[in-house]
């Protein structure tokens, strides 16, 4: 919130300057922010409604943004904490979405044969199946290339928690694809 | 042989159709310098606790103890269950986020206020806020319904963290009932309802067994899931409740802490 004691016409300079900010973080980490979304929610659209959340956040947060991380890390940060707020909220939006989301659960179908077609496809899906506390340390270790260090500032964790749970995220994707599963660490 | 090394290409491979639309960053910047934000969590929740309020308030048989009015029949104790859920895997669909449960009641105008002065004058004294906050928690969102701003009949306030959310609704109420099946805790005094359930990974079913009451999120493997606390009370023809992810000592001291706002 603004401070009144703030002109009006600077008010919307400074609002138009972190809107163009915004814009230039949405061109340069949106597709991240998008597929990092994709991966916790597991269907396009809920995605597209999680990116426009974070950039909002980033919008009315970024003057608060210090520069104490990299701004990829604010905003992945903010992504993962959007997409958990969805999904524990997502109950209650099914109370309200039940007659409406009939129509819409073949496009999911249609995603899910296309993640399924080979085995690369397969090694996706059993990752997006992860529990989210499992998911959330795998997408940020493999996918974003973050050290158990910069994960455990991400997720507010402790490293060894961190480490814990990657240890067993890799012998529950162990467990899953057997002989096709390769750790890489 | 895939190597999880390669995990990045393998992902960016099966997501190839996931792409940011120029569609979608101008209608994002058009949210993000509308004046009033309100946030997805906010919206969602709003919008079932609007379901919920209307449910419990108006459906006949929802709660024990509740005096049909002339001309209406009850029909029997059907538990409110906020936390019932079907095992159906769902979607969302877009743009349906900004449902708004105030307009639920069909006669109501709904607006929401920018402070919590301008919210008690338009509520009356019977509005109470919560003294105490769980760490990072702040008021995100005042929304209001009823006849105008000058009078509302109900208020719904909205606090969000980082991760978490929760929403005080306050009503006003002739009627005062007990939940059954609720567990009775003391508010100031008062009786209150208050029930904590869980639901899974992806919000979509209900996970038996009760959570632990201290913690929001339990640990990880098979049967996560999130909890869900809830609490109900009447005090001068006032409905109170309070709801969200949080545990139930959260919960209670929420409650215990409101106090009329003075202006």
């Amino acid at each position: 919130m603004y401070s009144l004691s703030v002109p009006k016409e600077n008010r919307n300079e400074s609002k138009e300057r972190i809107a163009e900010e915004t814009q230039r973080l949405m061109e340069q980490y949106g597709k991240d922010v998008l597929r990092t979304s994709y991966m916790f929610l597991k269907d396009k659209y809920r995605a597209e409604d999680a990116f426009q959340e974070v950039f909002i956040k980033v919008f009315h947060k970024f003057k608060d943004f210090k520069g104490e991380s990299s701004e990829k890390t604010w905003i992945i940060k903010i992504t993962i904490n959007v997409c958990k707020d969805i999904l524990r909220s997502s109950w209650l939006k099914r109370v309200m979405l039940t007659d409406q989301i009939a129509s819409r659960r073949g496009v999911f179908d249609v995603e899910n044969r296309f993640i399924k077609k080979d085995e690369n496809m397969q090694i996706f899906n059993e990752v997006l199946s992860l529990p989210p506390v499992f998911k959330e340390v795998v997408i940020l270790y493999y996918y974003h290339g973050y050290d158990t260090s910069e994960i455990s500032n991400i997720l507010n964790t402790k490293e060894g928690t961190v480490r814990s749970r990657l240890f067993r995220a890799r012998e529950v994707l162990k467990t899953k694809l057997g002989g096709r599963f390769e750790p890489g660490e | 042989m895939s190597e999880m090394k390669n995990f990045r290409n393998i992902a960016d491979e099966a997501m190839n159709n996931i792409n940011v639309s120029d569609a979608l960053k101008e209608k994002t910047i058009k949210r993000c310098v509308k004046k009033t934000y309100v946030p997805f969590g906010r919206l969602v929740a709003t919008a079932a606790c609007g379901v919920l309020i209307l449910g419990i308030l108006n459906l006949p048989g929802v709660m024990s103890n509740k005096t049909p009015e002339v001309g209406q029949e009850s029909t029997g104790n059907q538990e409110a269950n906020l936390f019932s859920a079907t095992n159906e895997r769902t979607e969302s669909v877009p743009g349906q986020s900004e449902i708004n449960i105030l307009n639920e009641a069909g006669a109501d105008n709904e607006w929401q206020y920018e402070t919590i002065d301008e919210a008690a004058i338009g509520f009356g004294t019977g509005l109470l806020v919560p003294a105490y906050l769980p760490g990072g928690f702040s008021l995100e969102t005042i929304s209001a319904a009823g006849q105008d701003s000058a009078n509302a009949e109900r208020v719904l306030l909205s606090y969000i963290s980082d991760d978490r959310s929760f929403l005080i609704i306050e009503q006003k109420s002739q009627e005062t009932s007990e939940f059954q099946n609720y567990k009775k805790v003391d508010i100031n005094g008062i009786t209150g309802f208050m029930k904590t359930g869980r639901t899974n990974n992806e919000g979509t079913a209900e996970i038996q067994g009760a959570p632990d009451p201290n913690t929001t999120v339990e640990p990880a493997g098979t049967g996560v899931g999130f909890v869900n606390t809830e609490v109900h009370w009447f005090k001068d023809q006032i409905y109170y409740f309070v709801s969200g992810a949080i545990s139930e000592k959260e919960t209670l001291d929420i409650a215990r802490s409101m106090k009329n706002v003075k202006y």
